[in-house]
This record gives C-alpha cells, sequence and structure tokens, in this order.
C-alpha cells in the first residue's frame, strides 16, 4: 500500500479530567475524500486540531505523507484548515484573504496575484475580489474560506463542518460543489460533521466517533448497509434495533439485531418468503415523499417502517391509525451487530435534543 | 423597562440638572477668558482678547504646556509596548498565578495618587538613589498608563479569541508574522483609544506629579495651581484653562468613536 496522506498512531489528548480523544489509530489516504462523523463532543474537532497542529497530543503521534510531525507547529505542516466559522481577516479585502498565505511564503507578487485570482474563479468568486468579508453572505464568505486554503495547493485540506451555518438548500448545493473541487484538485479532504446524511453524500470513506473512539471505518454503501455495531446501526440513518427478548420473541435469535425502516414491508407490500409478524399502527409521521408508520409489534418492540407514498393519499396514510397490520422482511435484511445497546439509545437522544 | 410619564419626566430633568452643573462652570471658565475685569466681574464689564495674547507670552505657561505634553507623550509611548505584551501574554498563554498578575497590573489606577506618589518617590530616592526628575516623573506616569492601555488591550483579545491567529498560522505565518499581520491590526482601534485616554491621565495628573516630579520641573496642571490664587496671573490661567476645554474635545470624541463602533472586531465574532 501506498504511503498514506495522514496517518494517526495511538493518538490520544486529555483536557484536564476529560479524556476527549482515546488512543485513535487511523490511515486516510492519498486523494481520499474522507469524513470523520459523530455526535457533539465525541471529539472529531480535537483530533483535527490535533492534525492541523493546534493542539498538542498527550500521546500518540501524527505522520504526515510518513512524516512525522507531532511536534512542528501548524505553520511548519502541509495542510490547511477550513475553519467552522471560516476565520477570514476582517481587516483585508476578499483578494488580500486568498493572497495571504501566498505572501507569507514569499511567492512573487504577479504570480500570488494569478494563482489567489484563479482560486476564487474556481469557487466563482472572482467578481468579489475587492469586498470586504463583512460585505459577503455565509455562502460567499464559505467559498472564501475555501479558496484561501485550498490557494496554498496543501497536501490535505480540513474541514470542519463548513457547511454547518448556511441554510439546507445552499448546503445541498455546496456539498456537491465541495466534491466536484475535490475530484479536481485531488486533494485529500478530512471532513468533519455530525451531520450523517451529509457524510454518506459527500465521503469516500467515514469514519464514526464515539466518545472519543472510532467505532468503525467504512465505505458509505457498507456502513450503511452493514453496521458494526448497534451504535453506527443507531447514529447512521434510522434503523430498528432489537436486542434481547425483543429479538428472542420477533426473531427468534439471541443477540443484537437491526433492520433498516425501508426494508420492512407493510400489508400487501409483504413478499412471498418474509418473515412476518403482527401489530398495530401506533402513529402516522408525514415526512412529505415518504412517510414513517410506528408499529407496536404483538410481540413486544416497536418498529419504524417506511413507506413511500406512491399510491396511498395523505389521509389514507393517516387513517391507518389504530389499525391491524402485518409487517414483513426477508432474512437477509436483519443485521446481526455488537456493542452495547444502551449506549446508542443515549447517544442518539442526546443528538435530537 | 417603560417607564410612566411623570417617572421620565423625572429623570429628564434630573439629567438635565447633572449636565447643566458640570458645564456651566466650564462655559464660565472659557466666557471668563474674554472678561475685561481682572477678579473676574460678572456680569462681564467688558470682553477683550488681551489675556489671550498674554497667555501666548507667557514664558511659564509655555513651557509647562511643553513638560506636560513630553511627559504624556513618553509615558503613553512606553504604557503601549508593556500594556500590550502584558495584555498578550496573560491573554494568550495560561500559567499559574494569572488572575493575580492581571489583578496587580490593574492595580494602580485603584490606589490614592498619594499612595503611589510616596511609594514611588520613596523608592526612587532610597533604593535606586535617583534624582527626582523627568526621569522619574515619566517612570511613575507610565505606571498608571500602562493600566489603560492593558485593559484596552485585553478586553479586545478577549473578544478576538485566537481564531484569526490560528488561520494566520495554519497559512504558514510564524508568530512574528501572525502579531505584525493579524494581531496588531486587530488590536489598532482598542490601542489607539488607550493611548488616547493614557495621554489624557497623565496630562492632567497632578498628585503623583508633585510627589515624584522634583523642584526643577513644572507640569502645567502644577503650574496653574500655583498661579491661580495670583492676582495678576488669574486671567492667563483662566486662558490656559478655557483652551484646554477646547482641545480636550477632540480626543474624547475620537476615543469614543474608535471605541464604539468597529467594524473589524464586529466582523471577528
Ligand atoms: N480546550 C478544551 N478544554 C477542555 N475540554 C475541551 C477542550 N476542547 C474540547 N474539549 C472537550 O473534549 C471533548 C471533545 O470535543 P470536540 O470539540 O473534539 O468535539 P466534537 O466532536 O468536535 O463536537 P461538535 O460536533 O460539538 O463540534 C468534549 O467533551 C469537549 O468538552
Ligand atoms: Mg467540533
Amino acid at each position: 500500500m501506498s504511503t498514506p496522506a495522514v496517518e494517526l498512531v495511538g493518538l490520544t489528548k486529555s483536557f484536564g479530567s476529560v479524556t476527549a480523544v482515546d488512543g485513535l489509530d487511523l490511515r486516510i489516504e492519498d486523494g481520499e475524500f474522507f469524513s470523520m462523523l459523530g455526535p457533539s463532543g465525541s471529539g472529531k474537532t480535537t483530533v483535527l486540531r490535533m492534525i492541523a497542529g493546534f493542539e498538542l497530543p498527550s500521546a500518540g503521534r501524527v505522520l504526515l505523507a510518513g512524516e512525522d510531525v507531532t511536534g512542528r507547529p501548524p505553520f511548519a505542516r502541509d495542510v490547511n484548515t477550513v475553519f467552522q466559522d471560516y476565520a477570514l481577516f476582517p481587516h483585508m479585502d476578499v483578494l488580500a484573504n486568498v493572497e495571504y498565505g501566498l505572501r507569507v511564503k514569499r511567492v512573487p507578487a504577479s504570480q500570488r496575484r494569478d494563482r489567489a485570482m484563479a482560486a476564487l474563479e474556481s469557487v466563482q468568486l472572482g467578481q468579489l475580489a475587492r469586498r470586504r468579508p463583512t460585505q459577503l453572505s455565509g455562502g460567499q464568505r464559505q467559498r472564501v474560506a475555501l479558496a484561501r486554503a485550498l490557494v496554498n495547493r496543501p497536501r490535505v485540506l480540513l474541514l470542519d463542518e463548513p457547511l454547518g451555518a448556511l441554510d439546507l438548500k445552499l448546503r445541498r448545493a455546496m456539498q456537491l460543489e465541495l466534491k466536484d473541487l475535490q475530484r479536481e484538485v485531488g486533494i485529500t479532504f478530512v471532513f468533519v460533521t455530525h451531520d450523517q446524511e451529509e457524510a454518506l453524500t459527500m465521503s469516500d470513506r467515514i469514519a464514526v466517533f464515539s466518545e472519543g473512539r472510532i467505532e468503525q471505518v467504512a465505505s458509505p454503501a457498507e456502513l450503511y448497509e452493514s453496521p458494526g455495531t448497534a451504535f453506527v446501526a443507531g447514529f447512521v440513518g434510522t434503523s430498528n434495533l432489537l436486542s434481547g427478548d425483543a429479538a428472542a420473541a420477533v426473531l427468534g435469535r439471541t443477540g443484537t439485531f437491526s433492520i433498516r425502516p425501508e426494508k420492512i414491508h407493510l400489508d400487501s407490500d409483504v413478499e412471498s418468503g418474509n418473515t412476518t409478524a403482527r401489530g398495530t399502527v401506533a402513529d402516522v409521521v408525514y415526512l412529505g415523499s415518504v412517510n414513517h408508520y410506528l408499529v407496536d409489534l404483538d410481540a413486544g418492540p416497536t418498529l419504524t417502517v417506511l413507506k413511500q407514498n406512491l399510491r396511498d393519499s395523505t389521509e389514507q396514510a393517516m387513517g391507518r391509525r389504530g389499525q391491524q397490520v402485518t409487517v414483513g422482511w426477508a432474512d437477509e435484511h436483519v443485521i446481526e451487530l455488537s456493542g452495547d445497546t444502551q449506549q446508542v439509545q443515549q447517544s442518539h437522544e442526546k443528538e435530537k435534543s | 423597562m417603560s417607564f410612566s410619564r411623570a417617572t421620565r419626566g423625572v429623570l429628564l430633568a434630573l439629567t438635565g440638572l447633572v449636565l447643566l452643573f458640570i458645564h456651566v462652570p466650564l462655559a464660565l471658565v472659557v466666557l471668563n477668558s474674554f472678561n475685561v475685569s481682572r477678579t473676574f466681574e460678572w456680569p462681564p464689564p467688558g470682553y477683550t482678547t488681551k489675556w489671550w495674547s498674554a497667555a501666548v507670552d507667557s514664558a511659564g505657561a509655555r513651557n509647562a504646556i511643553v513638560v506636560s505634553v513630553e511627559v504624556a507623550l513618553v509615558a503613553t509611548a512606553i504604557a503601549l509596548v508593556l500594556g500590550t505584551m502584558a495584555a498578550l501574554a496573560l491573554q494568550r498563554f495560561r500559567f499559574f498565578g494569572r488572575d493575580t498578575v492581571s489583578l496587580l497590573i490593574i492595580l494602580p489606577i485603584a490606589l490614592p495618587g498619594v499612595v503611589t506618589g510616596i511609594a514611588l518617590a520613596n523608592a526612587f530616592l532610597t533604593m535606586f538613589g535617583i534624582e527626582l526628575g523627568m526621569l522619574t516623573l515619566v517612570v511613575s506616569h507610565a505606571t498608571f498608563c500602562i493600566v489603560t492601555v492593558f485593559n484596552n488591550a485585553i478586553a479586545r483579545l478577549r473578544r478576538l479569541g485566537g481564531n484569526l491567529e490560528e488561520a494566520s498560522m495554519d497559512l504558514g505565518a510564524g508568530t512574528f508574522r501572525t502579531f505584525w499581520s493579524v494581531t496588531l491590526p486587530m488590536m489598532r482601534s482598542a490601542l489607539l483609544a488607550g493611548a488616547l485616554l493614557s495621554f489624557a491621565l497623565s496630562f492632567d495628573e497632578i498628585i503623583v506629579t508633585t510627589f515624584t516630579a522634583g523642584q526643577g520641573i513644572q507640569t502645567l496642571p502644577i503650574w496653574i495651581y500655583q498661579n491661580l490664587f495670583r492676582p495678576n496671573q488669574a486671567p492667563v490661567v483662566n486662558v490656559v484653562a478655557a483652551a484646554l476645554i477646547v482641545l480636550s474635545i477632540i480626543p474624547i470624541w475620537l476615543s469614543q468613536k474608535l471605541a464604539g463602533t468597529d467594524e473589524s472586531v464586529a466582523a471577528a465574532r
């Protein structure tokens, strides 16, 4: 295997009695779009700050392109950061902001101007070069921050929830734009987010964080289809978790299992060969193009079932409250998990509140 | 909070009264500088500009002004350098006893001037064996000037946080470059406001000055104090006071403008 762009070895960071990052081992390959996904406080930012050099690890090492940079200051590392609040210099105009890194590295003036303008063009901001950061919208500031980092052609670009401050629509647009840009420039992106949908959309690989540790590193599809732990199944997408008595009652097996809501069929959709169960519709949650049915199984647990609004009208769907239904699923969609279920539910609730 | 009409009326009247109380005497000083009468007769029997020309010709007044400006300038310069460095050290580095050091820096402004004056004079004369003079005066003024610069600087640094500095280092700038290109420009208006205030404090300081200036040196406040009750000097003193009133409006207005609406700081938040 080639030398990874970033390698973390036993990386640990404690703030007093809080262990923010706990013995992390990770390899991020060259040219990858790599996401760090996890609930608030799980240590994502801290890891990023240790890669950038703003925070010294309590233990462990950071390697960039095979070189140990653990003790080096931020300005002696070939990485650049896009900060969550952008951190644009308010006393400089947009062009001066973008030029800053080049000026510091003593790139000749003419070349500097050309490269900065090219970087601004690449994020469609060429016309705004002379504006002050205060005169820009949130999305425009975000692009300036991106251009300011990319113009230095770093080996690795670190992004800490760069889309967090944008509204949903702009966010979606920027996700696609970022992904395209990354493909174009071929720079390794390390992208921090707590939005699982965002991570699934953009990444080559995702590391799921929980309490300073990595639960699983996998491609988006793998993470979704075969989550390794109950935590991952609960955090990435919605999941029906069955364990203990519930698992025994519904599946007739012992262990912890996950079934995705869209893999469960309702009444007439149930296919032959499916495992079935009877229950009552406790509630119907209208979500636009799809509905969530909460089904109380006669055997005990409640399952969330996702059904597209293809044929049923909204009234019909809502009218199913309290009705007896049959649910069914194919056995191959029952995923066996390892890990502690309790923890998942807790952190899921934390995320929602 | 909303007030009843009556309460508002009373508050407005009180505010007006306070303003009158402060500004009528000031207006009187300016008016009297044109009063023909040597003893400031009221109402003025006539108006003249002869006191103004007398003041311009007065060697004592001119000399005192020069001394005061010199002292204020040098003390402010010292305060700017030391106050900024102290604020940076206290805000950007964590160390044991940080809060205590911060308190110790601010203390001189809370101490009565007599205490500071006696303490400094004693230290200069007995511990260091330095004659009281220009040097001791400037150093003494710097002790309280540092406080105003320090307070302004540290407030600004707190509001800024370390984010922009991290961004600068992330883009390859070393510590010094970051200070020069990012930290200092972001602090500029706060430092200017601190410097103006510090200049004003030094310029009209009288208590610490009497203890630490020695015999030969006369700052403007001391000159005024010594000449105010001499009958033939009183009109000239009055002119100097009037001129100071007019002049001091400028720095106050400037520092308010600078401290209030600071676009760059608002944006950095
Ligand atoms: N400077 C600090 N001093 C003390 N504790 C800190 C510091 N920075 C982070 N922590 C703690 O470390 C833990 C991890 O924080 P971190 O900022 O890395 O989380 P995160 O995954 O980025 O969360 P979020 O999604 O909310 O940004 C938290 O418990 C946090 O309180
Ligand atoms: Mg974070």
